[in-house]
């Protein structure tokens, strides 16, 4: 990590945090997406963002990212608005999207070249990486292969190649791990220690809650585009269910689908009874 | 498999194939969740689907009865009705496969038939709805174009038997273009469309798009002119009748023509017999047997071909390339990069890879039309930039289309959206250049009545790009909202053709201040290339300071 970067992370440890989301409304034409959301990822952390299908958690990244304009309160990465500065904040961080869309025409070695390009990364350094992560995701016998003849999986490769590249500060994953296999996905999960360990942040999306309970050090549970639950899973646990309880029995229990999961499983068991 | 079954559910994949294709080739299928009324979009979307049909069957109808209009021209004999047929079962071939070739992307990007996959069908039941599906997506323009030609050509000859004729034969021909259609678009993704390799590799790649552009855009200029052309291609057609040339009536579709013309020229049913069973017209009739079961066989391949399409069984993307050398990648200017990157979408896209290459098409053509005069004249010159033009700022629109799913890496990529306009309007521009350099070329062929003929063409490259600017801002604006548009530009129909309107008129008024000045004020080249240099000039800080005021940097 450079000193310009170490330095920027220092200023925001004094200022607190990496990601501040306050108040956070988007709305959808009439359709509420997220409803007042606020939380805070600090450096060294990686804050995992959790909540069942349409919760609105991709729509938080997208905004935190500046992809989308909120409809309704404050986002600051790096203390920076993603709505009034969008290009400094995409400068500063690492995404990887949920339905990973890629240039399907290009090859893998064009994609990365154009990537590192419109980063501005230093040839050597792109170069030095380039190899490293390619190796690492062992893409090499596809590099001058078009993307649209890659299986999903390796697209995905490419995608979290690309969002590593110029070694970004803060990393924004929704549901990275999607179709990577045991090898990579175990080294990304190890590369993500390493990231915070430096000092970097990540927020994190995902469904898989074996992941979340493996990996974030802090989770935010999510229903209805509102927060239901905040803390690490310990203290999750301790608030809830008490010792013992799985992430999934505490994310069942917040967004209170413990009861409906249980009389569902019963109308199902009853419907295919018959052979 | 009852038919009206098939036909049923063929509406909601043909239907679905559109909207899939379209928003595939835009921005992803997360796309229209992000707009504000998705239900809305896809009503736009099924309306950008219907308005095009109709603009189809109205331009294959147009076409199709001009040819035989155009025999009131030539009077009805032999050789005319020779000439007439042959010429329409050509151009119909080559009309059909370059509008195919520009469509046949929604069919394949959308696999719209693996749903049903999964489902109780048989084979031949996915095979059906599968064929059902494509012509459902030309249904009104394909019954325009098989039906218009044999009823205009009845009510010219009157020959009943001869428009029965011509059906069935346009129908075999309309098999045959779809059946091309396919194995061209194959070949271009699997033999044109090639990664890596030599620079050799790479400059025959360039050729072979060329060759491409020539073939799906060429064909469309020329049938416009040839079709006017069949008064004087007659007595060319009379030479097919020489035993030295008689040949060529055995070749697809000269043998239809022909046919045609024999059973409808003749005067009396024993004239009929006779005329048939002449030894020239037995091969001619083998010769067209032969292509009706060419045209069969077609059809039974084609429809398993089209099945495996929609399926996403064939898989129509470039082979596994292995890597050329050391992992090496090579850092750009920001410019440069997005540079090469549309030019390397644009010319990778079966559709749109002919438009870069328009310029030379378009002067090449122009050129070619004023051969009479046995020189290239500047009235040549400024028409094929007109045109040229019009392909040119289509490009940069299309580009914007053509990221598709890329766009949202683009989004994601800190870059403002006003450099990555200013940068997409420079790869019209600079393939432009191609226009005074194919001009260059040529008049070592056939001299220019003016030098200025070349820099008029220089300097409408200004005017190009001050069109692309002006026409992705606005595209931009209108439809993205100050972003890159993640919508498909069918659901925003009317921004669309807002911003071709806008940029077509950007681009056209070097071009119409040149002809103005030429016309009213003096007839002197110098005056009237510096009048357009300073209405380019213009026009290009015009479109600098609209694009800066609208997008963000």
């Amino acid at each position: 990590m450079s000193s310009k970067k170490a330095a920027k992370i220092k200023e925001t440890v004094m200022g607190g945090a990496v990601i501040e989301v306050k108040n956070l409304v988007k709305n959808y034409g009439d359709k509420p997406a997220v409803t007042g959301l606020s939380f805070e990822v600090k450096p060294g952390e990686i804050y995992g963002l959790l909540g069942p299908n349409g919760a609105g958690k991709t729509t938080t990244l997208k905004i935190v990212t500046g992809l989308l304009d909120p409809t309704e309160g404050d986002v600051s990465v790096f203390g920076v608005s993603p709505v009034d500065e969008a290009v400094k904040v995409k400068s500063m961080l690492g995404y990887v999207p949920e339905n990973v869309q890629l240039y399907d025409s290009l090859s893998i070695r064009e994609f990365l070249q154009f990537v590192a390009s419109i980063r501005r990364m230093d040839p050597a350094t792109a170069n030095t990486r380039a190899r490293e992560l390619i190796k690492a995701f062992d893409v090499g016998k596809y590099f001058d292969t078009a993307i649209m003849a890659l299986s999903a999986g390796t697209k995905q490769k490419v995608a979290v190649i690309a969002a590593l590249m110029h070694n970004p500060s803060l990393l924004i994953l929704d549901e990275p791990m999607t179709g990577l296999d045991v090898r990579s996905s175990r080294i990304f999960k190890d590369h993500l220690t390493f990231h915070i360990q430096r000092g970097g942040a990540i927020l994190f999306s995902t469904h898989i809650m074996e992941v979340a309970e493996h990996i974030c050090t802090r989770v935010g549970i999510i229903d209805h585009g509102k927060l239901v639950a905040e803390g690490t899973v310990g203290e999750l646990r301790n608030l809830i269910h008490g010792a013992g309880a799985s992430l999934e029995e505490i994310f069942l229990k917040v967004t209170e689908e413990e009861a409906g999961v249980a009389d569902t499983v019963r109308m199902l068991e009853e419907a295919f009874k018959e052979k | 498999m009852k038919f009206r079954e098939a036909w049923r559910i063929s509406k909601t994949v043909a239907v679905e194939s559109f909207i899939k294709g379209s928003i595939q080739m835009a921005g992803g299928l997360t796309s229209l969740s992000a707009q504000q009324d998705p239900a809305k979009a896809i009503k736009r979307m099924r309306m950008s689907l219907n308005i095009n049909k109709i603009v189809f069957a109205f331009l294959y109808g147009l076409y199709s009865a001009m040819i035989p209009l155009m025999l009131s021209f030539g009077g009805r004999g032999f050789d005319v009705l020779f000439a007439t047929n042959s010429m329409f079962f050509v151009l119909a071939l080559a009309f059909l496969l370059s509008f195919n070739l520009l469509y046949m992307t929604s069919f394949v990007s959308g696999e719209s038939l693996t749903p049903l996959a999964a489902l109780p069908f048989s084979r031949e039941d996915l095979s059906r709805i599968s064929i059902l599906s494509f012509v459902r997506m030309f249904d009104i323009p394909l019954v325009v174009f098989l039906i218009t030609y044999p009823l205009v050509y009845w009510l010219v000859t009157a020959s009943t038997i001869g428009a029965v004729i011509v059906l069935l034969l346009n129908v075999v021909n309309a098999v045959m273009a779809v059946f091309l259609t396919f194995f061209l678009a194959r070949g271009f993704h699997t033999r044109i469309l090639s990664m890596g390799g030599s620079k050799a590799k790479s400059a025959l790649g360039g050729v072979l798009r060329l060759i491409w552009a020539f073939g799906t855009f060429g064909v469309l200029y020329l049938s416009g002119y040839l079709i006017s052309w069949i008064p004087q291609l007659v007595p060319f057609f009379t030479a097919f009748e020489r035993p030295e040339y008689s040949w060529v009536t055995l070749i697809y579709p000269f043998s239809f023509g022909y046919l045609i013309a024999l059973v409808s020229s003749s005067s009396s049913q024993s004239a009929l017999i006779t005329s048939l069973l002449s030894p020239g017209s037995i091969m001619v009739i083998l010769a067209s047997m032969v292509y009706i079961i060419i045209g069969y066989l077609a059809y039974k391949r084609g429809i398993g071909a089209l099945r495996q399409l929609a399926l996403g069984e064939i898989e129509m993307a470039p082979k596994m390339t292995p890597p050329s050398g050391e992992i090496r990648i090579s850092v750009k200017g920001v410019f440069s990069a997005i540079f090469r990157k549309d030019l390397k979408l644009g010319s990778r896209n079966m559709a749109y890879t002919g438009f870069l290459f328009m310029p030379i098409v378009g002067v090449v053509m122009f050129t070619f039309m004023t051969s009479t005069y046995g020189v290239i004249r500047v009235t040549g010159v400024l028409a094929a930039a007109l045109y040229s033009s019009f392909f040119m700022v289509f490009f940069a629109l299309m580009s914007i289309q053509f990221e598709g799913r890329g766009v949202s890496v683009l989004a994601q990529l800190p870059i403002s959206v006003r450099k990555v306009v200013q940068a997409k309007s420079l790869v019209p521009a600079a393939f432009s250049l191609t226009m005074p350099a194919a001009l260059i070329v040529l008049s070592f062929f056939r001299p220019l009545t003016t030098f200025y003929s070349i820099v008029i063409a220089t300097i409408q490259v200004g005017a190009i790009y001050a069109g692309s600017l002006i026409g992705t801002t606005l595209t931009c604006t209108a439809v993205g909202e100050g972003r890159l548009p993640t919508a498909p530009l069918q659901s925003h129909m009317g921004a669309y053709i807002l911003a071709v309107i806008v940029s077509s008129i950007f681009t056209f008024v070097p071009i119409v201040v040149y002809g103005l000045t030429y016309l009213f004020l003096v007839q002197d080249h110098l005056v009237c290339v510096a009048t357009m240099a300073i209405a380019t000039l213009i026009d290009v800080y015009v479109s600098t300071l609209i694009s800066k005021a609208a997008l963000k940097d």
